[in-house]
């Protein structure tokens, strides 16, 4: 399994730990990643807000650099794949919209193909890799956490390959490697995204209802997908706390980090130690 | 559309229409879904429904004026759920746009200056740089903002969450040149 890869600006930067525990999980599950060269920002949701030509043309040179690599794109951060996709299949659907990007592209030398594959790195491992295999490389399986599978709402809309609200792909890996999935009716539910730093206190009052859920579940940690979902509900936490007078203290981690663990990878290797909310009180009976 | 006895479309409606994404905004049922699914819609000066019927009654001012538009997360849950297939989302965006390149937000309006503050990053050195972000934003808005995020900062650079050499492209003054000649008009 080959793939040209987009990391996204977070996971060279306050998402670093995403991207040490994807490294360590791909090279231990042999999914080889070719880091796209000279990638570029995804714009975000802040590109398309302001102007719809910039956001298509971010997502877009990204697309084009890929042009020439027979692999399909693979992809760690939910807002980074809703983009891509959504700005692959905008091309699709308004010509005009393609030919004015391609003319852009083709000044710098890019060019674009017909069709991209973007894929998010939860629907490689159940799909591509396939949860067996998962299972056979599982050592130290993590029988008895309580996990709650969080996936925000980029990873599923507006459309992925998993279902818009009621998704199952990490769920099914949680419980691949051994781990006890909580159910959890606010999988879906917004993280608060971008407006943390627009509007805090409606962005808080997001994040207060799924830790809510979360701990009155009864969780060890909550397990995500997205950068920015670990961020809000990981580094906000004790504003949350302060603001209504709560106490949590759930760890937040990255999927490929439990993957990780559960594969005998090293707490250094996956950056374990590197959540605002320590982690590693519930998981040390896992080393 | 053949129903007869339909209003002729205003200019407005038309421009909302005329944007990627704002076609099927005259398809709206009215039936409120996307406001009852929409998870900020209860500080809303108006909500995802009546947004919609606003545009279609021509209140271009009071639209592109309001706080609705920056209180949108993107979510998509409205999107995913309208009967009509509206994507509410886009128009969302589609609005935003217009707010913005017809003047419509005020100078020191916080969501809109955190967004422009980003791409202007993303435009000059083709990645987010976390840093420069939030200095730019807090010198837009409000400079104590400085000192709020400082908490954060240093606990995010204490567990290495902070990148230490500033993100860039290879070829800088490409990229730079390319944006210029794609992108659309507004930004400041
Ligand atoms: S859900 Fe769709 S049809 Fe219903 S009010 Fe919203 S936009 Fe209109
Ligand atoms: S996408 Fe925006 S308008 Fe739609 S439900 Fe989410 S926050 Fe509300």
């Amino acid at each position: 399994m080959r793939y040209s890869y987009y990391p996204g600006c977070s996971l060279h930067g306050s998402a670093v730990d995403y991207q040490m525990s994807i490294q360590a999980c791909c090279n231990a599950l042999k999914i080889m990643l070719d880091e796209i060269d000279d990638w570029n920002c995804c714009g975000a949701t802040a590109a398309a807000s302001e102007d719809h030509r910039l956001a298509t043309l971010l997502a877009a040179r990204t697309l084009a650099k890929c042009s020439e690599a027979p692999y399909p794109i693979a992809v760690s951060c939910n807002a980074c794949y809703s983009r891509l996709n959504q700005v692959n299949a905008k091309m699709a659907r308004y010509p005009e919209i393609r030919e004015e990007v391609t003319a852009v592209l083709a000044e710098s030398g890019l060019m674009l193909v017909d069709d991209y594959r973007v894929k998010h790195l939860l629907e490689i491992f159940c799909e591509d890799m396939g949860l067996d295999r998962l299972k056979e490389q599982v050592s130290q399986p993590l029988i008895n956490l309580k996990v709650i599978p969080y996936y925000g709402c980029q990873m599923v809309r507006p459309r992925a390959y998993d279902h818009p609200e009621q998704p199952t792909s990490l769920d099914n890996i949680l419980t691949t490697i051994g781990a006890q999935v909580l159910p959890f009716h606010k999988k879906t539910k917004c993280c608060g995204a971008a407006l943390i730093s627009t509007n805090e206190p409606v962005a808080l009052k997001l994040v207060q209802k799924i830790l809510d859920e979360a701990s009155q579940r009864g969780a060890d940690v909550i397990a995500v997908s997205c950068p920015l979902c670990q961020m809000n509900l990981d580094a906000f936490q004790d504003k949350v706390n302060s603001l209504f007078g709560t106490a949590y203290k759930l760890p937040v981690v990255y999927f490929t980090q439990l993957v990780g663990l559960s594969l005998g990878i090293s707490v250094k290797k996956l950056g374990l130690d590197r959540g605002i909310v320590p982690a590693m009180p519930v998981l040390r009976t896992y080393l | 559309m053949a129903a007869t006895g339909q209003l002729k479309p205003n200019q407005f409606l038309l421009e909302v229409a005329g944007m990627p994404g704002g076609e099927r905004i005259t398809a709206c049922i009215q039936c409120g879904t996307c406001s009852g699914s929409c998870p900020t819609s209860y500080r809303m000066d108006y909500t995802p429904r009546k947004l919609l019927t606003m545009v279609r009654a021509g209140l271009k001012e009071r639209v592109l004026q309001s706080e609705a538009i920056w209180l949108c997360a993107s979510c998509y849950s409205c999107s995913v759920r309208c009967p009509r297939g509206v994507v509410i989302t886009d128009l969302m965006y589609a609005l935003k746009n217009l707010a913005i390149q017809q003047g419509f937000v005020p100078k020191k309006a916080v969501a809109y200056n955190f967004y422009s503050s980003f791409n202007r990053v993303v435009e000059d050195v083709g990645r987010l740089n976390e840093r420069r972000l939030i200095t730019r934003f807090a010198l837009k808005t409000d400079p104590a903002k400085l000192i709020k995020f400082a908490p954060l900062g240093l606990k995010l650079l204490v567990r290495g969450r902070l990148a230490v050499f500033p993100p860039s492209l290879k070829n800088k003054k490409e990229f730079k040149r390319m944006i210029a000649r794609g992108k659309g008009g507004g930004g400041k």
